[in-house]
């Protein structure tokens, strides 16, 4: 909380962002719209991933010009892996692909609310970081997870604030921020559950460094229009941290000065 | 690549879990070429493990292979 307003930049790895926000690139209504959305957000980092193409389909061509126009990072990910192997050969697939060592190490354990398998992604994060894969694992918000992923050599963590896709927001604000305060100099990003721009400015304020989220502005009735609702409030939260949140109080105490309040009569 | 009639020379690969027969002692280049790969941006896993592109023209493919091969798309 001791950086000034000009130097507040996201670091990930050995890069600096002036943007908290990171944004999927998947749900859209179409792609132009995507492009359009990812501007508004001002989003210099974007998730994306690899997928056998469809021949009836040739959308992810298209969305992959749009990205390719766009300045952003990449941050391919391994969405779909259930297993350490699958996401190493994805993550190095993805290494060649989009020229980047950036991945958003994903490893599902459970179908019915993609929770993250906590064992797969230490060990899948253990042998990426030593091929010198700068890793950003999406994990639950378990205090003792996150601590095997920073012996493993993750610099940044990305626990969930609900399960993907759900805009729950934050389920569980004490994990949280149990994580930040024992980890106060880790990147830290909440990645999915997001589904409102309140919940995404709460995780600003408890100090969390950045939000990723896909959902709730692709599926907004305006993308573009949401994206820039998610880039004010990201930036919101971020200041108010900065500032210092008041302590909250039990009682009442009034803002306006008692000494000289009127129609007072001493008895 | 001439077409033989003997099955002593043809294997049975897949793609993105698509079966393709092509001629014994194929690379994965060669392969690409014969089953006219409509696909420009791409990248491979020769049974679960990575291809580097550098590698396509001397890994040579076997009967039963599986290829994936991947492009970009749009994700979260």
């Amino acid at each position: 909380m001791n950086q000034s307003k000009e130097n507040d930049n996201l670091k990930l790895y050995d890069q600096v962002f002036s943007s908290r926000l990171l944004v999927g690139t998947a749900l859209y209504p179409s792609p132009a719209i995507m492009a359009e959305a990812i501007s508004a957000s001002g989003s210099e980092m974007i998730t994306l991933s690899l997928r056998r193409q469809d021949p009836e389909n040739n959308q992810g061509q298209s969305i992959w010009q749009h990205i390719q126009q766009s300045d952003c990072a990449l941050l391919p990910n391994t969405a779909g892996c259930h297993s350490a192997q699958e996401a190493i050969t994805l993550a190095q697939m993805s290494r060649e692909m989009f020229n980047t060592d950036f991945i958003k190490l994903e490893v599902i354990g459970d179908d019915y609310n993609l929770q993250p398998d906590p064992f797969e992604t230490v060990k899948a994060a253990e042998i990426l970081i030593k091929q010198g894969f700068k890793v950003l694992p999406y994990c639950t918000d378990d205090l003792v997870l996150c601590q095997r992923l920073l012996d493993a050599g993750c610099q940044v963590l990305m626990p969930w604030g609900s399960p993907i896709g759900t805009g729950k927001g934050l389920m569980n604000p004490y994990n949280l921020q149990a994580i930040r305060d024992r980890f106060p100099t880790t990147s830290l990003i909440i990645d999915a559950g997001i589904g409102k721009p309140s919940q995404a400015m709460a995780a600003m304020e408890m100090g969390f460094d950045g939000i990723l989220l896909n959902t709730a502005i692709a599926r907004a009735h305006s993308p573009i229009q949401m994206a820039q609702a998610f880039a004010q409030a990201v930036n919101g939260g971020r200041q108010a941290y900065l500032a210092g949140l008041m302590e909250s109080r039990q009682t009442a105490s009034p803002s306006t000065p008692i000494l000289g309040t009127p129609f007072w009569q001493q008895q | 690549m001439t077409p033989k009639t003997t099955a002593n020379f043809i294997i049975n690969i897949r793609i993105n879990g698509i079966r393709h027969e092509i001629e014994k002692g194929s690379t994965i280049s060669q392969a690409l070429v014969v089953l006219n790969t409509n696909t420009i941006n791409f990248v491979i896993a020769l049974n679960q493990t990575f291809i580097p592109r550098s590698q396509y023209s001397n890994t040579l493919l076997h009967n039963n292979d599986a290829i994936e091969l991947l492009s970009p798309m749009a994700g979260g």
